[in-house]
């Protein structure tokens, strides 16, 4: 047999490689060995402590909160407008070009949006002051640096919708010309032709759309850094403070947390292949 | 249900599919929109339906104008080529899915579509998925959901063009016997001219958006409204010829023919030529076997000609041999026109 189709398969072992070291090494860590620095005994110390540490479990809560909630509403409303834009038929012209920019933007530069037009001094505070709106500009709400998370969610949500609607609409529109056509050949009303046929039959892709920013939002990193409250901080922050501490020794703390974001990313993969599977088409 | 089409144009993103339809089809007649692939037919039993919009002129139903009225209230159901059966249902849950829409209770529209299917030979698939049928067994799966919307007109969109040939005699069987058991008036899309003569009380040869002849099957194939036409269903041997005196000439052939004076075209089919053993001047290349009968190409007098044989004959190729027209069964075309 040739030697050919192993010479061909070498740039995705090479890539798997690194990414399988790279998780197993850091595992490792966690678990407290890292023999350079006369570290040897395997011990689940690091795990526990996370989960009994106020602040490292309250990160698990925030990174939580932010991914659920921002996934939630993203893929609500993203879904929301591909209805709207599959049932009035303008799935296809100038619309989707729009819908593109957003994605293309990094979240770096969403951030600064955000922090523009929705800090205490942004231009929203200031703009509803100016028309009488609110007594001070400081009367407007605090949504960035906080708890409620809200400059975090808008953020994602900004980038985050046009995402699903990127995702889902192809799939919908298909479905709804031919599968809706025919439920309303048969005297389905085009709206119950939609929730009856279409909308049911787009749920594998809605939910392949949710699992995916939901996997991001957990593990991303700049958004809650950069308008993030100082405490809690979540996961990917707490990791990377944890990481540059000036004590090596902590560094099994932040492996730990990475660990965990590995663990739910995992978790992700395995409910997205299965409802790939189930819907192969 | 009478169905009248009056000067319906279509067109899309800008595009003429269709161009001045006229067409009536009566109570209960079995009709076939017959023509090449991109034609425009299947646009057509569309814009009946309602799911497309014409530009211009009417869809009648019984004498009722339903422009207006969309295509979930029409009562005219497609059961489209590519069947559109619906995959997160059972194949029970498929049929009964119009009932449901009319809100009949679950175990009255179960039953219902158990009934359904019996009639086209599913019983005891009601449980099953689509995944888990046969493309043969899923046609009659949409044929019976099509049938469970108890349509007023029931429009086919090439139902029988993925089945293999036994499969698609049976199903053209099943489809005549339902149309005549609902008396449905019954329109079927397809490119496959035997199955529209086979099949249909009358054949509407469409080409390029426009309808070109509508007739009964004999009169289409024995009075083609053009060259076109007939050659759609097989052509034949064309004679250029010219009428003086009410005589038809030509290098072949000369007959008197009842036209005013001019050139003609005669076109006799394979059928209506016959070889005669005993006479000389053409000559037999080409002998190619159809199944029970023989396409023989013979040469003469500059050209070739296809001559039809039933049954076994006694000829081969190099062969001297006589030909003779059946003057009776010449289609005539005049060339002026």
């Amino acid at each position: 047999m040739s030697k050919k189709p192993y010479l061909l398969l070498l740039p995705v072992i090479f890539l798997s490689l690194i990414f399988i070291v790279g998780i197993l090494y850091g595992l490792i860590q966690s678990f407290g060995i890292i023999p350079s620095l006369g570290m040897k005994v395997p011990t689940l110390k690091y795990y526990q402590e996370l989960f009994t540490r106020p602040e490292l479990l309250s990160s698990i809560g925030m990174s939580l909160y932010i991914a659920f909630v921002s996934s939630i509403l993203a893929t609500i409303l993203g879904v929301l407008i591909c209805s709207l834009l599959v049932l009035t038929g303008k799935g296809k012209g100038k619309v989707m070009h729009l819908v593109k920019i957003p994605i293309a933007i990094p979240h770096i530069v969403v951030a600064m949006f955000v922090m523009l037009i929705f800090a205490q001094s942004g231009l929203l505070a200031r703009v509803l002051f100016n028309l009488g709106l609110l007594e001070s500009p400081n009367a407007f709400p605090t949504l960035l640096y906080s708890q409620n998370g809200i400059g975090i969610i808008l953020a994602y949500l900004w980038k985050e919708i046009p995402f699903v609607i990127f995702f889902v609409i192809t799939i919908m529109a298909n479905i709804n010309t031919s599968l809706g056509e025919a439920a309303e050949n048969l005297g389905a009303s085009r709206w119950r032709a939609f929730i009856d046929i279409t909308l049911p039959l787009s749920m594998p892709s809605i939910k392949n759309a949710f699992l995916i920013i939901f996997a991001y939002n957990f593990g991303a990193y700049e958004l809650p850094y950069l308008l993030g409250a100082t405490a809690p901080r979540a996961i990917p922050v707490q990791a990377y403070i944890e990481y540059i501490h000036p004590d090596l020794l902590h560094r099994p703390y932040a492996m730990a947390l990475n660990g965990i974001m590995f663990l739910v990313s995992f978790i992700i993969v395995l409910i997205y292949h299965r409802t790939v599977q189930r819907n192969p088409n | 249900m009478v169905l009248k089409l009056v000067g319906i144009s279509v067109a899309i993103k800008g595009k003429s599919i269709l161009e001045e339809i006229n067409l009536e089809v009566k109570e209960g007649e079995f009709i076939s929109l017959l023509g090449p692939s991109g034609c425009g037919k299947s646009t057509l039993l569309k814009t009946i339906a309602g799911l497309l919009t014409q530009q211009s002129g009417d869809v009648l139903m019984g004498q009722k104008n339903v422009n207006d009225l969309p295509a979930n209230e029409r009562g005219a159901v497609i059961v489209f080529q590519d069947l559109r059966l619906f995959p997160n249902m059972t194949i029970a849950e498929n049929v009964a899915f119009p009932l449901k829409l009319k809100g009949v209770p679950k175990a009255e529209r179960l039953a219902k579509a158990k009934e359904l299917l019996e009639r086209v030979q599913l019983a005891g698939y009601e449980k099953r998925k689509t995944s888990e049928m046969s493309g043969g067994q899923l046609q009659r799966v949409a044929l019976a959901r099509a049938m469970a919307a108890n349509p007023r007109i029931l429009l086919l969109d090439e139902p029988f063009s993925s089945l293999d040939e036994s499969l698609r005699q049976d199903m053209r069987r099943l489809v005549l016997d339902l149309h005549k058991e609902f008396g449905m008036t019954t329109v079927l899309v397809t490119h496959d001219q035997e199955e529209a003569l086979m099949m249909s009380d009358k054949v509407a040869v469409m080409m390029e958006g426009r309808l070109i002849q509508y007739d009964t099957p004999q009169v289409i194939y024995d009075q083609p409204a053009s060259v076109a036409v007939a050659d759609f269903f097989g052509g034949g041997n064309y004679i250029s010829g010219k009428v003086q005196g009410n005589t038809f000439y030509s290098n072949q052939v000369s007959f008197p023919l009842d036209k005013p004076d001019g050139d003609y075209l005669a076109l006799f089919r394979p059928s209506t030529l016959g070889l005669v053993p005993k006479k000389r001047g053409y000559h037999i290349t080409e002998m190619n076997y159809l199944g029970g009968m023989w396409d023989l190409k013979v040469e003469g007098q500059g050209r070739v000609f296809s001559v039809r044989k039933v049954g076994e004959h006694p000829y081969k190729i190099g062969d001297e041999t006589g030909l003779e027209f059946d003057i009776s069964r010449a289609i005539i075309f005049n060339k002026s026109q």
